[in-house]
Order: structure tokens, then sequence, then C-alpha cells
């Protein structure tokens, strides 16, 4: 039931998500009600989900604490960025904040709901440490291009509404080419970790778990944005929330590589 | 000595009053001559820009009269009506007076609040007054302590944050899209002199590539000689729009010459790179809905104008910051001419004290003390004079202290009565009429 909450949740944060961001690259100053209205609900949700898996119906399946913190985060989370949409009228936290709660959702209800089986005790393997380095490594690089990403975003939208800039941030130009660079240095590292970790995985099976397939996503969607650069010089507030999206799906990766 | 100002400035005439009444540079120092060669005027300085014109004159006392003879300096060399100053100008005298230079020097006062020409305009009118010998002691006080609370008043407020007009509207607008505006290139569409006025002011902010392109080539050959910009055939425009950062559009057409079809495919041709366009043409030269295109950030004259407005606004909601500091170095100023009016009678007991001591040791060193070598005497000089400090130091602290006070005029008596001072010596003290006055300036007084 609380993973069945979890994926609703997650439903509901990708619809907010998506009107946001809508609005957010049409430049539209209009507020976004049906998406206040999908974040209120989804984070109800999320609420109800947290309070059923602290009580006695948790109980046959229990829940880690690690999960549990998470989900309160989540509705923490859920509930700043909708204060910040509505009360303070942040145009930026409901397109960055909704999408990275839905995929803490999803990673939650694919932890509680399809739990993965255990990992056989066994020796450490160098592959497995080159694997999860390169990854790390790659993951890392994407952090600061995705915040620079949200700044680039954050001063698009002003100039082009035509309001007040925020005071102490670099140009449009350098926000961006610094973001697109940091990604050609982690994106062929993070390449390398995915495939490494595919191709020799630890279990010594072949097994297609959630976590392959939100990295796989990721990086597919990370090297659809790269390609588009390459080709025809893409940019701008589209290209950026391109590489705000694949951050976070690699950041489900990441949740569900440490939940299991 | 009250300082006095008389003027006339945006605030109270027409820009025909002003303009009859500025002073030339070269005349400055004319004017500014004769107003000290009035009698009762003991330094002055005069300061004319195209928002005002006013003279700051230090005189032993402020009347009608008095007024009236030193406004009759700005009007009569170009045989103006002094009737005239007086129904648009405005006349303020001793703190008001000080306020008021603080205030314009820290640019409270300009038509544009923070704006920075007019305190150079007054260390201009400043050294015009110092060279031709206007420039005494007390003024030289008065405009340390306000051109340093003006400075102040710039750095430590956003007084001077914001910028306000439209070309360096651009010019900010431009740094928050581009990372090195030397680097970006610049093109402008048409002859307008909005448009022309915004190049100019990128091109000082560093663009060094301006290119002008315009439906006469003619003009635009002569507009790019006459500021070094590069001037291309308007059949080139596409290519140039493709090459290009930042378009300036100030022509006269009457329909928009760039819309959202010929732009897209060329926000394509230019892979999507900031594209940075001012629209300054009434009409409009660029469609609205080329600002919704990926990458390009289209400005009309309206926008700016907002920016401008919003920008002012923030300006105003630092003057009260702005007076604060001047409040603040107003009190100083004010410490000082206080310590100023018991001057003299410190003066007094120290010169008294000093002759009593010279006489007094001449007496003993030609008689009992006869035998003293040179470095003795001198011995026996500084330990008395130590002596003579030590013993007046309370009392000239205390006249300090309470000078400006209810008590000082009491306390300046007493200290005459206890010292044996003449009613000569030292007086004044009290109302600050004759205390410390400071010499006049060595100025020729002509014959008005």
């Amino acid at each position: 039931m609380v993973a069945l909450l979890l994926f609703a949740a997650a439903a509901g944060l990708s619809a907010a998500g998506w009107l946001y961001a809508e609005r957010l690259v049409r430049f539209d100053l209009a507020e976004p009600r049906l998406g206040h209205v999908f974040m209120g609900a989804a984070t109800a949700t999320i609420g109800v989900a947290a309070a059923m898996a602290f009580g006695a119906d948790a109980a046959d399946a229990p829940i880690r604490a690690g999960a549990l913190v998470l989900m309160c985060v989540a509705f923490g989370l859920g509930a700043v960025g909708l204060v910040a949409q509505v009360a303070w009228k942040s145009a930026l936290t409901g397109p960055v904040l909704a999408p990275i709660i839905g995929v803490v959702c999803v990673a939650l209800a694919l932890h509680i709901g399809l739990p993965e089986p255990t990992l056989p005790v066994g020796g450490v393997r160098a592959i497995t440490i080159l694997h999860v380095s390169l990854t790390i490594v790659g993951f890392i690089l994407f952090i600061p291009a995705f915040v620079l990403s949200i700044l680039y975003v954050g001063q698009v939208y002003r100039l082009k509404t035509k309001q007040a800039a925020t005071k102490g941030l670099p140009s449009l130009v350098t926000l961006e080419r610094s973001a697109w660079r940091l990604l050609y240095v982690g994106y062929p590292l993070y390449t390398a970790g995915i495939l490494i970790g595919f191709v020799w995985q630890d279990t010594g099976e072949f097994h297609i778990h959630a976590r392959q397939i939100f990295a796989a996503l990721s990086w597919v969607i990370y090297g659809f944005a790269i390609w588009r650069r390459v080709r025809t010089g893409w940019r701008g507030a589209r290209a950026a929330v391109a590489l705000m999206t694949a951050f976070t799906v690699t950041l489900g990766a990441v949740l569900l590589y440490s939940l299991r | 000595m009250p300082l006095v100002v008389l003027g006339l400035n945006h605030k109270t005439a027409p820009i025909s009053l002003r303009e009859a009444f500025a002073i030339p540079g070269d005349e400055l120092a004319h004017v500014v001559r004769r107003v000290v060669a009035e009698p009762g005027v003991a330094e002055a300085f005069v300061v004319s820009t195209c928002n005002r014109v006013e003279i700051y004159a230090l005189a032993d006392h402020d009347d009608h009269e008095l007024r009236a003879r030193v406004g009759a300096c700005l009007g009569d060399s170009r045989a103006l009506d002094p009737a005239t100053l007086e129904r648009h100008g405005y006349a303020h005298a001793g703190d008001d007076a000080i306020r008021h230079l603080m205030r314009v020097c820290a640019s409270l006062d300009s038509l544009v609040v923070g704006e920075a020409q007019i305190l150079a305009q007054v260390r201009e009118a400043v050294a015009v007054a110092r060279e031709a010998g206007t420039i005494g002691p007390v003024l030289d006080r008065i405009l340390q302590v306000t051109l340093r609370a003006a400075k102040a008043v710039r750095t430590q407020t956003g007084i001077a944050r914001n910028t306000v007009s439209i070309g360096s509207v651009a010019v900010d607008l431009a740094r928050r899209i581009f990372p090195s505006l030397p680097e970006t290139r610049v093109l402008v569409i048409g002859a307008g002199k909005m448009g022309r006025l915004t190049a100019k002011a990128l091109a000082a902010a560093g663009v060094h590539r301006v290119y002008i392109t315009n439906r006469s080539p003619q003009r635009a050959f002569e507009l790019a000689a006459e500021h070094g910009w590069h001037a291309r055939d308007q059949a080139e425009l596409d290519d140039l729009l493709t090459e290009v950062d930042v378009v300036i559009t100030a022509t006269g057409a009457a329909r928009p010459i760039l819309d959202r079809t010929r732009m897209k495919p060329l926000v394509k041709r230019r892979k999507y790179r900031p594209l940075f366009l001012v629209d300054i043409a009434l009409p409009r030269d660029v469609d609205p809905a080329v600002g919704e295109l990926e990458s390009v950030y289209l400005y009309n004259i309206d926008d700016l104008e907002q920016i401008s407005a919003e920008n002012r606004a923030r300006r105003h909601a630092e003057v009260g910051a702005a007076e604060t500091i001047l409040a603040a170095a107003i009190a100083d100023l004010e410490g000082w001419q206080r310590g100023q009016r018991v001057k003299p009678t410190l003066a007094a007991i120290r010169h008294h004290a000093d002759d009593v001591l010279h006489a007094e040791l001449d007496r003993v060193f030609r008689k009992q003390l006869s035998g003293l070598s040179e470095a003795e005497r001198d011995a026996v000089r500084a330990a008395t004079a130590a002596v003579i400090n030590k013993l007046l130091h309370p009392a000239l602290a205390t006249l300090r202290e309470h000078a400006g006070s209810t008590r000082e005029g009491e306390l300046a008596n007493a200290a005459r009565a206890l010292f044996g001072l003449g009613q000569g010596e030292g007086e004044g003290d009290g109302d600050g009429s004759a205390a410390e006055a400071p010499s006049a300036p060595q100025t020729t007084k002509e014959t008005p």
C-alpha cells in the first residue's frame, strides 16, 4: 500500500513538474494553479504514505529507517516547494523540486514494493571499485552542472520576463558554458562507469534492476543533449531543463543504489 | 561666520532661466572673485552646471542686503534682473546651507538621484575658486568634510548602484548576458539618435566592434566615420544578424523590419548563441514575437524605461541611509565650528602664559641664574613650560568641552577674568561672530 501511494505521489509530482517546467520555458508569468494542485496532492499523499509506514500496517513488511527518513524529507521538501511557489512566487522551486521529489518517491516505491535480492557476500573486486568510482566521479561532476543549469534557467526567465537580475551571478554565457564543460568531462566517466557495471555485474548473473534502468535513462538524456549540442549548438532554457531532467533521473539511480 | 548659499536649480527654475544664469567655465574665476570682493564676504566658490547655478559664500553676517549684493554677482555680467533670481531661486544660511551643500555633493538634490557627475563638477568649481584664491580655512574645512561625506554616501549606500539612463541600462543587460563586452559585436540598424546613444554607451563600456547599417548607405558611412564604427550594406543584414551579439534598432520604418519568420532560421544559423535585441524605434522595428524565440532577449524602449524607473526607485529608497551619513558629517562639522568659537580665548590664555613665562625666565637668567650654560637654560625652559602646560590643561580642556553649550559665554568670561585678559583678547566667544575669523583671502576688492 505504501509503495502504491508513493507511485501515485510520483505521478502527481511528474504532472506538477511538467506544468511548472512548461511555464518556465514559455516564460509565462501566470500562476500555475494546476501545478500547485498536483504538487499539494502529491505532498499530502507522501505524508499519508509516511504515516502508514510508521504505523502497524508496515509491521509485517518492515521498512528500513533510511527509507522512512527519506520519505519524511520528501514530504518536507514538497511542503517547502509548495509554499515557495504559492507564497513567495518562486518560479524555479517547483520545476526543480517536483521532479526530484518524484524520483525519490519512485525510488522509495521500488525499494519497498520490489526489493532487490540480497547481494551474495564476497570480496570486493577491482572492477567493482572501478565501476563505482567512475560513476561517482561522473555524478559528482553532474552536481555543479545541475546547479549551474538551475541558475541559468532562473536568469533566462528573469531576462525574458524583464525582471530585475539576481545580483552577483556570472553572465548567462558563463553559466551555460561552465555547465556544459562539466558535462563534457563527467559524461565519458559516467558512461565508462555504467558500461563496466553493466558488463561485469558483481552478482555474476544477468539482472535488469530499476537502478540500471534509471542510470541508462539518464545516460540517454545526457547523451541526447550532448549530441544536439555538438551537432546544432543547442543551448538555451530548454537545453538547460534537459540537463536538469537528466540529473534528476541520475539521482534516482544513485538513490536506488544506496537503498538496496 | 555663516555660510550662505544663493542659487537656482532644476526644481526652481525652467531650463531657459538656468541657461541664462549659467556661467561659462572661463568666467567662473571672475565671478567668484567678484563675490569675494563684496564687503562682508570672506570666502566663496560658485557651482555652475546644466541643472544648477549656486554661489556659496562665507560671510560675516547674513541679511537681505548681503544676499541681494551676492546674488547680483550672478546676474550683472549678463544683464539679468536680480529679481528673477529672487523669484526662481533659493537662499539658505548657516546649518541649512551646509546641509544643502552636502545634499548637492551627495547627489540627493540632483535631477537623477545618485548621479556621479555633480561631485566632479563641485570639485572642479572648488579647484577654480582655490586658484582664484577665494577658498580660506573655513570653507576648506567645510568642503573636506562635505566631500568625504559625499564619497561615503556613494560607497556605503546603494544610491549609485543601479543604472538609470537608457544607455547604461542596456549596458547592464548586455553584461548579464555576455561575459566580456570587449568581445561582443554590436550592430546598429538605422541612424536614430537614441540608437546611436545606446551604441555609444556600449562602446564606452568596452565594446570594440560596432557595425552600422542604414537605408541610406551614405549616412551609415558618415556615422561610422564619426564614431569609429564599421559601415555595412543593408543587403548583408541577415549575415550580420547571424554574426553579431547585440542589435540596436532605431530606424524610422513604419513596420517591423525583424519579424519571427525572418529571425527563426537565423537563431538556428547562430547555433542558439544569445542575441540581445534593443529596439529603441517608435514604431517598433522588432515584432514582439521575436522575443519568444530561444536565446533571443528582446527589450524595447518601454522595457528599458521600466527598468530605469525601478532603478530610480531603488536609489530613492537609499536616500534615508544617505541622509544619516550626512547628519553625522554635519554633527562633525558643528563640533569643529564650536571648537573654533573658543579658539581665540584658548589662544589668548596660551599667549598670556607664554609671555609671563618668558618674561620671568629672562629676568632670572639675567640676575640669579646668569651663570647657567645654554643647555642648562634649555632644561629650565622645558621644565617650566611643562609645569605651565599641566596647570593650564584642565582650564583649557573645560573650555573646549563646553564650547557651543549654554555655559560657553560664562566660562569664557570667567577665564578672561581669572587670567587677567583684556576685553579685546579672545573676544567673540559665545556668539561666534568674530571668533577665529579667518583671514580673508588676498583678493583685489573691486568696485561693483
